[in-house]
C-alpha cells in the first residue's frame, strides 16, 4: 500500500479523472470523500482550494459560498479553501463564471479545483482541464468526478487528465471503457482486488503504473 | 441567472485578491518588495529621483572651489602616486598656463555666466 503523502500527484499540477461505482451502494461510493479529503490534506499545498459542489453534499468542507460574488468577497477576507454550491440549478453558469474567474486571478496563487457532477458542467470544464493547467498560466489543477467515465460527452476532458483515480470496485460495466484507453490489465487488477473505497491511481498503461492507496479517512466522508 | 449583466470577472478578481496576494506572500516568508528601514535614508531614490532639489552651484563653489594653484599642487601629488603619467612638474606647469590661457581669452567676454543653476531647474545630488 503506497503513501499518498509523498507522491507527487497529489500535489502537483497534474488534472486527475476521478470515477468509480456510485455511493448509493453499500461499500461503494467515496469520490466525493476522496476530493474532499483531497482538498484538505495534500490540497493545502495549493494557495486557492475551490470544491465545485454542485449536489451540494454536506460532507465537502471549506466555506460555503453559493455565487462568485461570495467567493470573491470571502477571498478579501482572507479564506482559501471553499465549498461552493451554486445558488441555483444552473451549475454551467455558475461554472463557467468559475471558470472565468479563476482565470483572471494572479498567475503565481496556485489553484486547485474539484469539479464534482463533471458530465453537467459543459465547455468551461474543458476550458480548465484544456489550458488552465499550465503552472505559468492560469496555475490551476483541476480534479474532475464523474460517475462513470462514459458519461462524459467530450472525450477530451478524460484525455486531457494524464491521471485516472478510480475509487472502489469495479463492474464488468467498465471493462470496455477501461480496454478501449489501453488499460484492460489495469481492469483486472481492480476487478480482482474488490477492494471498497480504496484509491486505484492509474498513471499510465503499464502494469507498474497503476498503484494502490488505502480509502481516506473517514472523517471525510 | 439574473444578475447576469454585472458579472465582471476581472474586477472580482482584483477585487478577491487586493489583500491575500500581500497575505500569500508574508504566509511564505516572502517579501512583496525589498524596502529600506524607514530611518535609513534610501541613496539610490535620491539619485534617480529626478525632481530632488541640490545644492546651489554657490554652495558647491564654496565647498570644492580651492585656490587654482592648490588645485594644480594637488594634481601633481596625484600623480606622483601614478605610474608611467606625466612628470609632476610638467602637469603643474602646463596646467597652469592652460589656466592662464583661458583667462586671457575670457577676460574680454561676460563674466556674468557664473554657472549658478536657474532657477525651476531639477537638479541631482
Amino acid at each position: 500500500m503506497s503513501d499518498p503523502n509523498r507522491r507527487g500527484v497529489w500535489t502537483d499540477r497534474t488534472h486527475v479523472f476521478i470515477s468509480g461505482i456510485t455511493g448509493s451502494a453499500s461499500d461503494m461510493g467515496g469520490k466525493t470523500s476522496t476530493a474532499n479529503w483531497w482538498l484538505c490534506e495534500p490540497g493545502k499545498a495549493f494557495d486557492l482550494r475551490v470544491f465545485f459542489n454542485a449536489k451540494g453534499s454536506s460532507a465537502v468542507r471549506g466555506e460555503r459560498v453559493s455565487t462568485v460574488q461570495d467567493l470573491a468577497q470571502k477571498m478579501r477576507e482572507g479564506v482559501r479553501h471553499f465549498d461552493f454550491v451554486p445558488a441555483t440549478a444552473d451549475w454551467e453558469a455558475h461554472h463557467d463564471r468559475l471558470a472565468q474567474f479563476v482565470a483572471e486571478l494572479p498567475r503565481s496563487m496556485s489553484k486547485l479545483v474539484v469539479h464534482d457532477e463533471a458530465p453537467e458542467l459543459g465547455d468551461s470544464l474543458l476550458r480548465f482541464v484544456r489550458i488552465y493547467g499550465q503552472e505559468d498560466g492560469v496555475n490551476c489543477k483541476s480534479l474532475v468526478i464523474a460517475q462513470s467515465p462514459t458519461d462524459i460527452k467530450e472525450k477530451s476532458v478524460i484525455k486531457q487528465c494524464p491521471a485516472k483515480l478510480w475509487v472502489g470496485p469495479t463492474s464488468e460495466d467498465y471493462r470496455h471503457w477501461f480496454r478501449a484507453n489501453g488499460m484492460s490489465n489495469h481492469y483486472e487488477t481492480i476487478a480482482e482486488a474488490r477492494a471498497p473505497y480504496h484509491l486505484f491511481l492509474m498513471e499510465g498503461t503499464r502494469d507498474e503504473d497503476l498503484t494502490l492507496y488505502a480509502p481516506v479517512p473517514e472523517a471525510y466522508a | 441567472m439574473s444578475e447576469s449583466e454585472s458579472f465582471d470577472a476581472t474586477a472580482l478578481a482584483a477585487e478577491a485578491t487586493s489583500d491575500p496576494v500581500e497575505d500569500l506572500a508574508a504566509e511564505h516568508g516572502e517579501a512583496a518588495a525589498p524596502s529600506s528601514p524607514p530611518d535609513v535614508p534610501n541613496v539610490f531614490a535620491r539619485l534617480f529621483d529626478g525632481t530632488a532639489q541640490g545644492p546651489s552651484m554657490g554652495e558647491l563653489r564654496q565647498q570644492y572651489d580651492l585656490p587654482r594653484g592648490l588645485t594644480m599642487a594637488l594634481r601633481g601629488t596625484l600623480r606622483v602616486a601614478d605610474t608611467g603619467g606625466i612628470p609632476p612638474l610638467f602637469d603643474i606647469i602646463g596646467g597652469t598656463a592652460l589656466t592662464l590661457r583661458s583667462r586671457a581669452t575670457a577676460g574680454s567676454s561676460s563674466t556674468s555666466s557664473d554657472g549658478d543653476r536657474p532657477s525651476g531647474v531639477p537638479g541631482r545630488e
